[in-house]
């Protein structure tokens, strides 16, 4: 399925294929194919405006509400990135951080306030995303544009990126992500949810164990703004403890 | 009551989303749109 999404991020290949939806995932709307808006581009050149992005934050409070960080778990090119560097390193975690919930709040409260004070997308400028799915690009299908201070720059985020990545997983999304952040103040509310069945629940933590955003108690499942739904602990629930569960009303 | 009030928050979300979209896309699509279709070059180090 992050493969599926990933194509389908990439189907603005010709201009009139590109769209003014702001995607429910972190890709960057430089890449040479991208078809969707990234919501926290999005977010900062209105910022920079000085105005109020009202249609790119329902179009992006429609998808967290609809599914919270199931986007994250499921969608995301630069978490599938994240994946595919765990799956070359083949063990746990070399560092094994603790959860920190907030930093990546600050991390979205920063950008979206430097966007607004130096009238300007500053963030867009060191995202490792952009990096990767934008300048790299550019370099094989723009072969005439020079390549500035800031393209150096881009590689050198990439590089810190992913050398985080290979020695904590999903660095990104569990600390940094601007996007995770919005869509993780949505997963309180979000009508898809993990749940757990305490009436079940043997409490051996099998699913925390398994967890990639190492949520560290069976209460905070639900709730959490880590939790992507990726639905790992689903799998490793012996006793079907563990559901997924998608109810407007409940 | 926990029930009744995460089904009133999630509707009021709901309706404040569609009302959003449905009377600012006309005015805001373009404009978003435009940042997908012309290439920011200074964000990606392009262009000297």
């Amino acid at each position: 399925m992050q493969f599926l999404a990933l194509a389908l991020a990439n189907i603005g290949f010709l201009q009139i294929l590109k769209t003014g939806i702001p995607c429910p995932f972190f890709y960057c709307y430089g890449c040479p194919a991208a078809a969707f808006a990234c919501p926290i581009g999005v977010f900062q050149h209105y910022a920079a405006l000085q105005q109020f992005p009202f249609y790119a934050l329902g179009v992006v409070g429609l998808f967290g509400l609809a599914l919270g960080r199931f986007w994250c778990g499921w969608a995301c090119p630069f978490g599938t990135v994240q994946d595919l560097v765990a799956w070359i390193r083949r063990r746990d975690d070399t560092f094994r951080l603790p959860r920190v919930a907030w930093t990546k709040f600050l991390v979205l409260g920063v950008v979206l306030l430097l966007a607004w004070l130096a009238a300007e997308t500053l963030f867009c400028k060191v995202c490792p995303a952009g990096s990767l799915f934008a300048a790299i690009p550019h370099r094989f299908v723009s072969p005439e544009l020079d390549f500035g201070t800031f393209f150096y720059v881009h590689l050198a985020t990439l590089a810190v990126a992913l050398v985080a990545f290979f020695l904590i997983g999903r660095f990104w999304c569990r600390y940094l992500c601007p996007l995770g952040a919005i869509f993780g103040a949505f997963n309180p509310v979000s009508i898809l949810k993990v749940k757990v069945d305490f009436s079940k629940c043997t409490r051996c933590e099998d699913c925390l164990k398994v967890c990639p955003a190492k949520i560290e108690k069976l209460e905070e499942i639900e709730n959490c703004t880590d939790c992507t739904r990726c639905g790992k602990c689903i799998e490793s629930c012996g006793s079907e403890a563990v559901k997924i569960s998608a109810s407007f009303k409940e | 009551m926990k029930r009744n009030r995460l089904f009133t928050i999630r509707l009021v979300l709901l309706g404040l989303f569609i009302a959003s979209v449905a009377v600012f896309a006309a005015a805001q699509y373009g404009l978003v749109q435009s940042f997908v279709r012309f290439l920011c070059t200074s964000c990606l180090g392009l262009g000297g």
